[in-house]
């Protein structure tokens, strides 16, 4: 469970980078879609969701708004600002390349610069 | 939900030094964990369940506490510091700049004061700076006016030469005298010192008789002249003033009617006649010195009062910064005395009295010889005028000579002389009237600047016969009026800000006092930049960008109107606008910050209690009737729309202050100072320096055509051709 919680820690902000890429959401939309979207293989403890995307508001990467939901409730939308595109973008890169890498050493079925062993 | 208060209490607790984040931290918690509920109940999951679940799925709140602080840690210090830049900074900033254009509406109550263009004191033709500046000599409060000016100019004036320039009451000074004889062929500064030299020994404007003329002074006045031609030959002025001074000292300053000494003007005769003057003389030695004077003055080539040299220096004493003291500098220079005018007509009747005199005695060639002498000084006065009154003054001059010399020619028994003489005043009326006595000049008091003053009020409208430069300058003076007038209008403007903002910190500084013990004191929150940018757009922008349309672009619009013409219009104009921002900036920052509460989870403002509404309304009402009534009784625009303002600010402060609301009203209304002074910053600043700059552009292109029309007035008038006939006149004495 430990592990997991590291591993899940590191890919925090790019996942929150790359659904926010998709459309605006509030808070618990995003952990609902997390949900979805990994059969809840990716477990969060929702509230630490928060100070990441502070975090992120903080460096001008996504920005925070009070709006009406479709429910009628006022939520806080967050979306990416063009620095938030680009790191989410970046972010994207670098996963790609520290994935090859790790299975490369894991898997050892290709190499991380992607040539066949 | 109330069963989350204690988890998002214990999750934000380190957020509390800044109390509207932790209000927007916590709203979002709230609602995050609420739809987290709301999901499990979905579920069919009963409600403690939900809860229980959602508080778990939530994470630890201790390790989620410590985050959070840490996310925020930056931000919170921002805040905190711009909070502090607002407090010590922006405030400031604000009263300083109110200070400032409450300084700039001040200087415009001073200019309408100068000008006269509210006071109901002043001719309607005077209200105008131009019209100000062109009509001296018409009324006490002018004198008063241009006194007040002086004096304050004389403030500023630190030099010798500055001071001798503004130099006009009696003795001189020695520093004075001392630099004149520094300068000793300056021919100004010694004209400049015999006109102060007879302002203090003469009838002066505006004022009584001074004390009678002792022989000191006449001493002093006589070498006055004489250092005066002695650099000055050619001038007449000097003998002229020579000759004023002996023959009031010998008593014939004390003329009297003389029922047997009737003549008739042109326009009378046949079926009126004037009344000539019998003159006392006490000390004949004296008069005839006088005489003899005056007889030298007639062979001058000239006279010259170079009163509008002198005029020239004293506008280039201070370059105006705007309005108030372009019409200041235009008050000192219009003011500078022509006593030497009032003498200088008395100089006619007491030469045709001397000849009447002569004529009793039997000396008719000795009289002859007077009287075809007498009408020279007013030719010379006219034809060396520098000003359309002295061009009056000689005229008037020279039609007493001719027409009372007709008349003495007809008691000697000579009709040629008799004839001669009316003939020219005949041809001189016809010219007169189609030069400078016109139907405008006809129609007004007799005084010869009412042409100017006519056309200052019909400033856009041009006479037949005005130059465009004339026009120009009026047009210039018009726009840089009502440059200064929408300044005057912002400080009050900004004022009206500044009140609402003192309100505002009254009832914030209440409401903090009255819970000084709990946290439900009023909140400072802020509306976020798009929104005070749209607060800023909507209620700064768009009024300021239709008033812009209407008075600058719009041909429907007022952009013909001047501040002479309609300065209750400009003045509506002014107040709508300022109405609709003030209310804009209200109505909208109260909406943002009531969005801001509901975005907090707060409970917003609610809509006031019918009886409650019914009483506030009752009060307004009541206020209004009030200041109705003020207007009504004192007639006064700006004192009516004053009660107005002042009464609806005290009954909204009372209402405010004393209203126990339980609601968010009070955090709106604390909320609402950094909208204010958001929006008095951006009117001040942009509004004045825009407003500032324009006027002084108007002023300076104002100044160029018109100080040239100040100091040129002859020739921009049909004037200079009643001149250019008289100088053509073959004229005996004259050269």
């Amino acid at each position: 469970m430990g592990t997991q919680t590291e591993l899940v820690k590191g890919t925090t902000v790019p996942i929150i980078l790359r659904l926010l890429a998709e459309r605006e959401m509030y808070g618990y939309e995003l952990v609902k879609l997390v949900n979805e979207r990994t059969n809840g293989a990716l477990t969060w403890n929702e509230g630490t969701l928060y100070p990441s995307l502070h975090r992120l508001e903080a460096q001008g990467l996504v920005r925070g708004t009070w709006r009406q939901a479709p429910s009628g409730k006022q939520r806080k939308y967050y979306r990416l600002t063009r620095r938030g595109r680009a790191e989410q973008a970046r972010r994207v890169d670098e996963w790609r390349t520290v994935r090859g890498a790790v299975d490369a050493l894991l898997l050892g079925a290709v190499s991380w610069r992607g040539s066949t062993t | 939900m109330a069963r989350f208060d204690d988890l998002i209490e214990s999750v934000t607790y380190r957020l509390r030094p800044d109390p509207e984040l932790r209000m927007d931290v916590a709203a979002e918690l709230r609602a995050h964990l609420d739809d987290a509920a709301r999901a499990a109940r979905d579920r069919g999951a009963d409600e403690d369940t939900a809860v229980r679940d959602a508080r778990k799925a939530f994470g630890d709140p201790d390790k989620l506490s410590d985050e959070l602080w840490a996310a925020n840690r930056a931000r919170m210090r921002l805040r905190a510091v711009a909070r502090w830049a607002g407090r010590l900074v922006l405030m400031p900033a604000a009263i300083v700049l109110v200070a400032l254009l409450t300084w700039d509406t001040v200087r415009f109550a001073w200019y309408l004061e100068l000008t006269g263009i509210t006071s109901p004191g002043w001719d309607t033709v005077e209200r105008d700076l131009f019209a100000f500046a062109f009509a001296s000599f018409l009324s006490d409060a002018y004198h008063h006016q241009m006194r007040s000016a002086q004096a304050v100019q004389t403030d500023k004036c630190p030099t010798k030469e500055e001071r001798l320039l503004l130099h006009t009451s009696g003795e001189a000074p020695e520093e004075v005298r001392a630099l004149v004889r520094e300068r000793p062929d300056n021919p100004v500064y010694r004209a400049q010192l015999a006109r102060a030299f007879l302002v203090q020994t003469q009838i002066r404007p505006g004022g009584g008789r001074s004390s009678p003329l002792s022989e000191a002074s006449l001493d002093h006045g006589l070498a006055l002249a004489q250092e005066g031609e002695r650099v000055d030959p050619q001038n007449a002025f000097w003998n002229y003033f020579r000759a004023v001074l002996l023959m009031r000292l010998s008593g014939a300053a004390d003329l009297e009617e003389d029922p047997d000494f009737e003549y008739a003007l042109p326009a009378e005769r046949g079926t009126d006649t004037s009344v000539g003057f019998r003159v006392v003389v006490h000390d004949p030695a004296r008069f005839a010195r006088g005489l003899a004077e005056l007889r030298r003055g007639l062979d001058k080539p000239f006279y010259r009062s170079y009163t509008a040299q002198f005029v020239r220096r004293r506008l280039a004493l201070a370059t105006p910064r705007d309005l108030t003291d372009e019409a200041r500098a235009m008050a000192i220079a219009a003011g500078t005395p022509l006593p030497m005018l009032g003498d200088l007509r008395q100089l006619t009747p007491m030469v045709m009295a001397h000849a009447a005199r002569l004529i009793q005695k039997g000396r008719t060639a000795e009289a002859a010889e007077w009287i075809d002498m007498a009408p020279v000084p007013g030719t010379q006065v006219t034809t060396g005028a520098e000003f359309l009154i002295e061009a009056l003054v000689g005229r008037h001059m020279r039609r007493t000579a001719l027409c009372q010399g007709a008349a003495l020619y007809e008691r000697m028994g000579r009709e040629d002389g008799t004839d001669a003489a009316m003939r020219r005043a005949q041809r001189d009326r016809q010219v007169f009237l189609r030069t400078i006595g016109g139907p405008a000049h006809r129609s007004g008091p007799p005084h010869g600047r009412q042409p100017q003053a006519l056309l200052a009020r019909h400033a856009l409208a041009p006479l037949p016969g005005v130059s465009s430069d004339a026009v120009r300058a009026f047009a210039h003076l018009a726009r840089a009026e009502r440059f200064f007038l929408e300044r005057a209008a912002l400080g009050l403007l900004c004022l009206v800000f500044l009140v609402l903002l003192v309100v505002a910190a009254a009832v914030t500084a209440v409401g903090l006092w009255r819970h000084r013990k709990d946290t439900r004191g009023p909140k400072l929150l802020f509306i976020g930049w798009p929104r005070l940018a749209r607060v800023l757009g909507l209620a700064v922008g768009l009024p300021l960008l239709g008033y812009a349309l209407w008075t600058r672009a719009l041909p429907f619009g007022s952009t013909q109107t001047s501040l002479v013409l309609a300065v209750e219009h400009l003045a509506w104009e002014l107040l709508i606008t300022a109405g609709l921002i003030l209310g804009l900036t209200l109505g909208l920052g109260y909406r943002a910050i009531r969005a801001r509460c509901r975005e907090l989870g707060m409970e917003p403002p609610t809509v006031r209690s019918r009886a409650r509404a019914w009483l506030v309304r009752l009060a307004w009402c009541v206020v209004a009737a009030a200041a109705l009534v003020l207007f009504l009784a004192s007639l006064d625009l700006w004192v009516g729309l004053g009660s107005i303002a002042l009464s609806f600010l005290l009954v909204g402060l009372v209402v405010l202050i004393i209203a126990r609301t339980p609601d968010a009203r009070p955090t709106v209304v604390r909320s609402m100072l950094p909208v204010l002074v958001s929006c008095l910053l951006v009117l001040g600043l942009v509004g004045r320096g825009y407003l500032a700059r324009a006027e002084q552009a108007a002023v300076a292109r104002f100044q160029r055509y018109g100080h040239t029309l100040l100091l040129d007035e002859l020739a921009y008038t049909s004037a200079h051709e009643y001149q250019e006939y008289l100088r053509a006149l073959p004229t005996p004495g004259m050269p």
